[in-house]
């Protein structure tokens, strides 16, 4: 029994058979030397025997392991369709197995699979499920070796007499299967073509003239030195008339005399024929040779035996990595073939020749299926698939093969291809580099359609990709978390596991700095923020809501919290800081509409109460003087008096009435006025704030010198704003210092300013009556004045400044003290001014 | 009718304080009647602050409260006098030009005793002031002794 643990160690291993085998000719030639001319025929048939029978276990063994090491890439290719997810796992060892039971090997032999427990798991006789008897030396040699070459003496369960038998075997780990092909050493036979032989036996000389033939058992020439093969040699016979051939395959094994006429002499000379039988194919060897030849050419035997020998190695080396191949391919029986054929990956065989042009030499029928091509066409011209390698392609393909050829190495692709219709497919090659005796690069493998797969890629890569596009170029912050429970299994904490370019813009915080992170590492927090809602979005899937304010960055954020899957949520954060902003500039807007609103209702009717009111009086008074003028009894002296006591009323009516015409129309005037200021249009621009100041004192300069103020001013930074406004706004301000003043001091007015970040702060200070703190908002307020009886004015003044400065996104505020002074303050955004 | 009721009035408008001055006489309320031109000057008198006219004590008061004054309008006046323990026995009318239920309700709930709006239809506003006078005279108006201090 011979066995191989791997393909390398049986190269090894066939090496040193070929050492023996070449020490055994040695010695054997020395006997042949020694001894006699019948040992030397002798030897010439044993050899040209044990190269028979060398060949029949290098051909069984080449087809069983091809035969398996193909089953097994079909097997793989199985796994990684459920890889894929393209089967179950079930489903594809279901097709797998299918695949296996359909072959059969030889006529008997089959493939079966083992675990390597031994339990059988694919088998077309046994029971799967059962463990392989442990009584069968070859069934621990499985589970040891997993792979390899087996031979062992076996009777089928409906054969009697055990016979020797060949098995391959190869392990495929993903599913533990010992993937096993085994069959009857003598249903290979078929596989051994006589014609292998032929060099080997036709260069094999004996003397000048000796020759070797190979004859089956019905006596048929197989090879002959000088006769076709499938002459009958039965009927020759000597020149004696013996039936030589007859003798041969009667006696099988054996020696013969015999007298033969050689060509262009008279009479016969004495021959020696020595024969053999090889019963594995029921082959016959005969050597003959003049014994006259041999005696004369002993010396130069040991010569012609080195030489033959030398021949059958070639030969030998030639079958086996040439032939047996090929042969193994083009003679293989159908079921083999089959498996090949059926497979929907094209299986192949390709090298470039001696002369550089590369060649199919076999190919499966797939290749028409997947190509477009037929395999015909391809096998002989290889340019029909290499050439149609999608152009984008080419490069790396081309790279690909020449690395794979120059270094002796796997090759494997995924590359597009133009079908023969021009329709473009992906295709996926996997083959093997083999250096070869004769230095020759071959590349065994297949190739098959993964359109479908490729496509399903792709698209997934697509959606992928718009995904991500999505995540990182949307502006609001999106944070993906997962909940961390502790050993109770409470929630505990969560952990950052993505977050956006969004969220790295408004926080500054890093994807590196915040992946993997707890929330309470990251944000610094005792507790993680918001917890409890969080946990309970991603325990429940019900999406939350809420808006908060981020006092650090002066900020407000809406938040949704959504849960993409069990125990996890995401946070996306819209930045409503300006909707928020533009929410408070409508209710300040509100608001102001409202006091016009109220100020219309109240103000205005005022006059109109007054109006009504003193006329009605005027009637009365009227009344009372119709009366008495009407009246025939009253003298002089009543009408008089009457007059007298009315006209003080009368006069007060009217005064009364021109007084409230009059408030009446400076009020609608003021509307109009702050309607106007409202709706000018703003030319907004960096304001030198020392020339505006400058301008404003020059207008003010008969005031300030009639109250003999003082009026300081400091250098003032420069502001965003339009210059007729904020002329307006410190005119008023500065105007209402003046006017404000308190009459026991010395009125002081100091105008300054600084920048604070991003704002230009202005100061207006006095030291004036100052305003109580509860009237501090009021005066703000639409023609509200605080001393209406001493100073003239509209109580426009203030109401025009806030709405000024509003309009310009800046603020006023104010610090006073009564009997003090006040301190007005204007915030304006900050702008340098241009050089 | 209580003659010993003093009649405050907090107007800043001088007619409306001479309309309501007129009105009253010709509904034959002769009571004494004080007038203040804003809400600091009513809140001085009755708070005793400042250098003006501060009330008695043991007098009995009404006080007539226009609501929009300068200075502090006449809703802050009414609540800081119902915010003291003595002066929130003085009844309260407001007198106001407008009828705004969200005002009349502020007032209400701060504890006024009645509420009159302006009309500029003249006969309604003698009307309504003819229901102060009766007002006056069905209701006991109590003394305001001195806040503690």
């Amino acid at each position: 029994m011979k066995m191989w643990k791997k393909s390398q160690v049986g190269d090894t291993m066939f090496l040193v058979i070929l050492l023996l085998s070449i020490l055994l000719v040695y010695f054997q030639v020395n006997r042949v030397v020694r001894y006699n001319i019948h040992e030397e025929l002798n030897q010439v048939t044993s050899i040209t025997l044990g190269s028979l029978r060398s060949s029949v276990d290098l051909s069984i063994k080449n087809y069983l392991r091809s035969a398996v090491e193909t089953n097994k890439s079909l097997v793989s290719m199985q796994y990684e369709k459920y890889q894929l997810g393209l089967l179950t796992e079930r489903e594809a060892k279901r097709q797998a197995e299918e695949l296996l039971l359909s072959q059969k090997i030889g006529d008997t032999g089959y493939f079966y699979v083992i675990s390597s427990e031994g339990v059988i798991l694919v088998h077309p006789k046994s029971i799967v499920g059962e463990k392989l008897d442990d009584q069968f030396s070859f069934a621990k040699q499985q589970t040891q070796l997993k792979k390899g070459y087996l031979e062992y003496m076996w009777a089928n369960p409906d054969d009697t007499i055990e016979r020797p038998k060949a098995l391959y075997m190869d392990y495929f780990e993903p599913w533990d299967w010992i993937l096993s092909a085994s069959s009857y050493r003598e249903e290979f036979v078929r596989l051994i073509d006589p014609e292998d032989f032929r060099a080997e036996i036709e260069n094999t000389t004996i003397g000048e003239t000796g020759y070797v033939v190979l004859l089956d058992a019905a006596g048929k020439a197989l090879i002959h030195p000088s006769l076709d093969s499938g002459v009958d040699l039965m009927e020759i016979k000597d020149a004696r008339g013996e039936l030589i051939f007859q003798i041969i395959l009667e006696e099988k094994n054996g020696s013969v005399n015999y007298w033969w006429v050689n060509p262009g002499e008279a009479k016969p000379s004495e021959k020696l024929a020595r024969f053999g039988y090889y019963p594995e194919l029921n082959w016959f060897v005969m050597s003959t040779a003049y014994i006259s030849e041999l005696e004369r050419g002993k010396r130069n035997i040991y010569l012609y035996i080195l030489l033959q020998f030398v021949v059958i190695v070639f030969l030998i080396l030639n079958f086996r990595r040439k032939r047996v191949f090929e042969t193994k391919l083009r003679t293989s029986e159908e079921k083999y073939r089959n498996v090949t054929e059926n497979s929907p990956a094209a299986v192949f065989q390709f090298k470039y020749r001696a002369d550089g042009s590369p060649v199919f030499t076999y190919i499966s029928e797939a290749v028409e299926s997947i190509t477009g091509f037929k395999s015909e066409d391809v096998l002989n011209e290889a340019r029909v698939l290499l050439d149609n390698v999608y152009t984008g392609d080419q490069e790396a393909f081309n790279k690909n093969l020449m690395v794979s050829l120059s270094q002796v190495s796997n090759f494997h692709l995924v590359h597009r291809f133009c079908k023969s219709d021009g329709s473009i497919i992906w295709v996926e090659v996997r083959a093997t580099a083999q250096r070869h005796s004769n230095k020759e690069i071959v590349m065994d493998g297949f190739f098959l359609d993964v359109s479908e797969r490729k496509n399903a890629e792709k698209s997934l890569k697509e959606a992928n990709d718009k995904l991500n596009a999505l995540f990182s170029s949307m502006t609001e912050m999106v944070v993906l978390h997962d909940l961390v429970f502790d050993e109770k299994g409470e929630v505990v904490n969560y952990r950052i596991t993505d977050c956006n370019a969004a969220y790295t813009n408004i926080t500054g915080i890093t994807h590196e700095m915040a992946v993997g992170k707890l929330a309470t590492e990251l944000y610094g927090t005792p507790e993680p923020p918001y917890l409890k809602e969080f946990s309970s979005v991603a325990l429940s899937g019900d999406p939350y809501i809420y808006e908060t304010y981020f006092a650090p960055m002066e900020k407000h954020f809406a938040i949704s919290v959504v849960s993409p899957g069990k125990n996890k949520f995401a946070t996306i954060t819209t930045d409503i800081t300006m909707m928020k902003k533009f929410q408070q500039t409508i209710e300040a807007k509100n608001k102001e509409l409202e006091q016009i609103v109220y100020v219309a209702s109240h103000d205005l009717r005022s006059p109109l109460v007054n109006v009504e009111g003193y006329s009605q009086e005027l009637e009365f008074s009227l009344s009372d003087l119709t009366k008495v003028l009407n009246n025939p009894e009253a003298t002089q002296q009543d009408i008089k008096q009457v007059a007298v006591e009315v006209l003080p009323d009368i006069m007060e009516a009217i005064n009364h009435i021109k007084v409230s015409t009059h408030d009446m129309d400076s009020l609608l005037k003021g509307l109009l006025k702050l309607s106007r200021t409202g709706r000018a249009s703003l030319n907004i621009e960096t304001i030198d704030m020392n020339y505006l100041m400058d301008r404003i004192l020059v207008t003010l300069e008969f005031q300030i010198r009639q109250l003999e103020a003082q009026v300081i001013v400091t250098d003032l930074p420069p502001c965003k704003g339009d210059m007729v406004q904020l002329t307006q706004v410190f005119s008023n301000l500065i105007g209402n210092a003046l006017k404000y003043h308190d009459p026991s001091r010395k009125s002081v007015v100091k105008i300054s300013g600084k920048v604070e970040f991003d704002r230009s702060i202005y100061c207006v200070e006095d030291n004036g009556v100052g305003i109580a703190p509860e009237h501090q908002e009021i005066i703000y307020e639409l023609f509200h004045r605080l001393n209406p009886s001493q100073k003239d004015g509209e109580g426009l003044g203030l109401t025009i400044v806030r709405q000024i400065l509003s309009r310009l996104d800046g603020e006023i505020r104010l610090e006073s003290e009564p009997g003090v002074g006040s301190k007005f303050f204007v915030l304006l955004n900050h702008a340098p001014l241009k050089k | 009718m209580n003659r010993e009721v003093i009649i405050l009035v907090a107007e800043d408008n001088e007619g409306h304080a001479g309309l309501i001055r007129k009105n009253l006489a010709r509904a034959g309320i002769a009571n004494e009647l004080k007038h203040f031109k804003d809400g600091q000057e009513i809140i001085d008198f009755l708070f005793c602050n400042g250098d003006g006219p501060h009330r008695e004590t043991n007098q009995a008061y009404v006080l007539l409260l226009d609501i929009r004054m300068p200075k502090l309008d006449g809703v802050e006046v009414l609540r800081r006098i119902k915010a003291d323990p003595e002066l929130k026995k003085i009844p309260v009318v407001m007198i106001t030009t407008t009828d705004d239920p969200k005002e009349v309700q502020q007032c209400h709930k701060l504890g006024c005793s009645n509420y009159i709006t302006k009309p500029v239809e003249y006969s309604a506003f003698v009307n309504a002031i003819n229901q102060l006078g009766l007002f006056l005279m069905v209701v006991e108006i109590p003394k305001i002794h001195p806040t503690d201090p």
